[in-house]
């Protein structure tokens, strides 16, 4: 929809698009022309910069003697001649009117012109760049991605200094409008992968995009048939940074600092950015301590459950015995007391995560000492059982990104082992490891480099080799067998 | 695109070889009637021959069948292909019925007595059924996985058996007293569990895509892993348990580890996980000769009649018709190896 000559008309047009709204500000004023000419600047309260503005555009506007009363031609001068912000961009439509002026510009129109100008003087307030909590490292950067999108643009940017990083800009959310950009390295990444991004990303049917989460689901194929995500997410630009030069495409949203990649693979849950920065003998043994570590947070509670019901002759006859009288002093079957304590675990845990953090601390001393101490000398859980739910809750903290499919399969493990004992986890494993080998993320297998296996890609997955040998072949993810193949 | 269905060569065969050694994991955990563990010991040298003779003939020859050879069957002998394709699906299903009936009688007898085998039969088939949807890819990537776990699986078992071994007066003895009638039915069962040969012909030409697919490199891949399950088995098999029912289960109770004392559990892994992917390459097989791969339709039909049949008849035979249902099986290779001849000829005029 195109604007009017008549700046009245303008005005009109804008408030009663806007309802009225309290932030909505118009300032209008006159231009020292011959004849005198109507000015107003739009602005959007909160997102500019005033002071900015009062200075370096209403000011130089309102000192300067014009010659022409023609509204465009005015608006030229001012653009050209008057006015010296670096950020400006003519506005022909309504529709682009107010993708600016909710983005932070103040945009000048002048009566009788329809175009109006749009001037970068964006001044909201934001948090500043500090180290994300939930991805700590020990050595490397305390940077961390913050809401605003050219700050994690340039977050990436400062990391990444070559003509070949380009960054494309889309808006998603019919209502929302959110400012998306994906960030990719044009000689790495695979036009394919590209291609396809864009079109599942135009698919994006959504009103609004909140949260770098909302869009997870347009990425994924299947994502309903799947416990595995084949997206990624980091808060850390190091991160982002190394997987874009993998050939992956990182996807920022505006609002979030949580910045999405793809394609990803199951390996990369156990790979940290800490990793890379410690010994490649240290960091082999804490990626075998993950993989254990994941191993034991899902089968450890459902195998043990398994054994004491249906195969105890498996236990050796020093911990069997003791597990018998455990067994035997508690009045719940086993299956149903490795459940409770599961879900008293998992309530005591939300409830940390979600209540102020000063009573946090209470929360795990109440967890202690009810669970800990008064549930087992009550008689009503045994000391094994809850050993060994502790034991799966600690290692399952090894692997954040794994989490929610760890807590699931977690259960089913335990149901299934005690119902159907060892049989049955073999057969939830098999099903598992079927549903992660047919899993795909942009055509690329998610379980590789295990299957479809690839030696020389072995170098980062259970052992990190040295720098030196890893810096020989850079591993690009459309490399990876079996990924998408032009014909 | 990626083609769908398109398998690397190499996982493809480590499939098959699996779906191979499956039968004979399957022979040692659980002796058919009329059989011995000495006699399946003698029969071993026997069937690796024969094995090795057939597989390279018919592989060979089913490689070289095209897209349009088989149009051409089609198209040519319409009736004789039908007839072809259906002896084809009644081997896959007899051998189906048969290997989930052994494994159920195994799981029920060893491990699991408490479960009706009713559920233990619906439960394998409905994750058979997953494993058909998934499709080839999937589950040739699911099989490399498992394949190295049960390798370290039977390492730690051939580890904690050595200090078992143990061939006195009484091993020789078995052997000495081993009937000619129970080597021939450990050859005929051994060669009846030739069931990759079928499949791997079904699959082969569904699944190859741009990859050549050659009777060396099957053959190479299959020897290899079969060779060395078997020798992990044979190695550990002293006199302990060769009179056994179950020998291999018998066997590994007697482990000198003492971290894992009794580790029966890993070897029933094993026996389990090639149990599964037997079972769903059967089902991806019939699927392929109806409809395309990863069909749904013939994968829920054959995992359903897989689950109807074998219960009617664990129920009822309680395995009594073992020498009966392999022998079947064997006159459907053999009858399927010759058919292929046959066609091959009808169709190319003999030129290749």
């Amino acid at each position: 929809m195109y604007m009017d000559k008549s700046l009245k008309k303008n005005i009109l047009d804008f408030k009663e698009m806007f309802s009225s709204s309290a932030d909505f500000t118009i300032r209008e004023f006159k231009i020292n022309t011959p004849k005198g000419k109507n000015a107003a600047v739009f602005t959007m309260e909160g997102m500019c910069n005033k002071e900015t503005l009062a200075i370096s555009v209403i000011n130089p506007i309102m000192g300067c003697r014009y010659r022409s009363d023609n509204g465009c031609e005015l608006l030229e001068v001012i653009k050209t001649s008057v006015i010296t912000a670096s950020e400006m961009v003519d506005v022909k439509d309504t529709e682009m009117f107010l993708t600016l002026l909710m983005s932070g510009f103040a945009i000048i129109a002048v009566d009788g012109c329809e175009n109006m100008l749009a001037i970068g003087l964006q001044g909201f307030s934001f948090r500043s760049v500090s180290e994300p909590s939930g991805e700590t490292i020990q050595r490397g950067s305390r940077e961390g991605f913050v809401e605003p999108l050219r700050i994690n643009m340039t977050l990436i940017r400062r990391r990444i200094k070559s003509p070949k990083l380009v960054f494309e800009t889309m808006t998603v959310g019919t209502l929302s409008k959110t400012q998306i950009c994906l960030c990719y390295l044009s000689d790495r990444t695979s036009k394919q992968i590209l291609k396809k991004l864009k079109e599942e990303l135009n698919k994006c049917d959504l009103e609004t995009v909140l949260a770098a989460g909302y869009l997870v689901p347009f990425l994924e194929e299947n994502e309903e048939k799947s416990l595995f995500t084949g997206v990624g997410i980091s808060e850390r630009p190091d991160t982002v940074c190394g997987k874009i030069t993998e050939g992956r495409i990182a996807i920022m949203i505006d609002g979030s600092p949580s910045v999405l990649y793809v394609p990803k693979l199951f390996i990369e849950n156990f790979q940290s950015f800490d990793d890379y920065s410690n010994r490649p003998y240290y960091a082999a043994f804490t990626r075998i301590l993950k993989y254990i570590s994941f191993l034991a947070a899902i089968y450890i509670p459902g195998l043990y459950v398994a054994f004491a019901t249906f195969h105890p002759e498996l236990f050796p006859p020093g911990i069997l015995s003791k597990i018998v009288s455990s067994v035997t002093q508690t009045p719940l079957p086993l299956m149903l007391e490795v459940l409770l304590i599961h879900f008293i675990y998992e309530i005591m845990r939300e409830a940390g995560l979600r209540i102020p953090k000063p009573l946090g601390h209470a929360v795990g001393i109440v967890g202690a000492l009810v669970i800990g101490e008064s549930a087992v000398s009550a008689g009503i859980i045994g000391s094994p059982t809850l050993m060994v739910v502790a034991i799966a809750a600690i290692a399952s903290y090894t692997i954040p990104d794994l989490y929610p499919c760890i807590t699931i399969l977690r259960l089913v493990y335990i149901i299934c082992g005690g119902i159907l004992g060892l049989w049955g986890i073999v057969l939830v494993s098999f099903v598992m490891l079927l549903n992660l080998c047919g899993k795909n993320s942009f055509g690329v297998p998610y379980a590789s480099p295990f299957a479809p296996f690839m030696p020389w890609a072995m170098r980062d997955t259970f052992i990190r080799a040295s720098w030196k040998k890893l810096a020989k072949k850079v591993l690009k993810i459309q490399d990876v067998k079996g990924a998408d193949e032009e014909q | 695109m990626r083609l769908k269905g398109n398998v690397r060569s190499f996982s493809f065969y480590l499939f098959m070889a699996v779906v191979q050694i499956s039968a004979f994991f399957g022979f040692f955990a659980h002796l058919p009637q009329g059989v011995t563990a000495y006699g399946i010991i003698l029969a071993l040298p026997f069937v690796f021959v024969i094995s090795a003779v057939i597989m390279c003939f018919a592989f060979k020859l089913f490689d070289n069948y095209g897209s349009d050879t088989s149009k051409a069957l089609k198209k040519g002998l319409p009736s004789s292909a039908i007839v072809y394709k259906y002896v084809l699906s009644v081997f896959l299903l007899l051998a189906a019925i048969i290997t989930v009936m052994r494994y159920t009688d195994f799981v029920s007898e060893c491990i699991n007595k408490e479960v009706s085998p009713v559920i233990l039969i619906f439960l394998t088939m409905c994750g058979v059924l997953y494993g058909s949807c998934k499709g080839l890819e999937a589950m040739c990537g699911a099989n490399g996985i498992i394949f190295t776990v049960c390798v370290i699986l039977l390492t730690v078992l051939f580890i904690g058996l050595i200090p078992q071994i143990s061939i006195d007066e009484g091993t020789v003895a078995g052997f000495s007293e081993t009937g000619i009638f129970s080597v021939l039915s450990s050859l005929v069962y051994l060669i009846s569990g030739l069931s990759a040969l079928p499949l791997c012909i079904i699959l082969s030409e569904k699944s190859k895509g741009n990859n050549r697919r050659s009777a060396a490199g099957f053959l190479l891949i299959y020897y290899l892993t079969a060779i060395i399950s078997v020798v992990f088995v044979i190695v550990c098999l002293g006199v302990f348990s060769l009179q056994e029912n179950n020998p291999l289960y018998a066997l590994s109770k007697l482990s000198g580890m003492s971290v894992i004392e009794e580790n029966d559990g890993l070897f029933f892994i094993v026996r389990t996980a090639f149990v599964f992917l037997e079972l769903s390459g059967y089902a991806i097989g019939f699927s392929s000769l109806f409809e395309r791969s990863g069909s749904r339709k013939s994968s829920i039909v054959f995992c359903l009649l897989t689950f109807v049949i074998s219960e009617i008849l664990y129920e009822f035979l309680k395995l009594r018709a073992d020498i009966f249902a392999y022998g079947i099986i064997f006159g459907i290779v053999l009858i399927s190896v010759v058919a292929a001849v046959f066609f091959k000829r009808s169709v190319t005029g003999g030129t290749k």
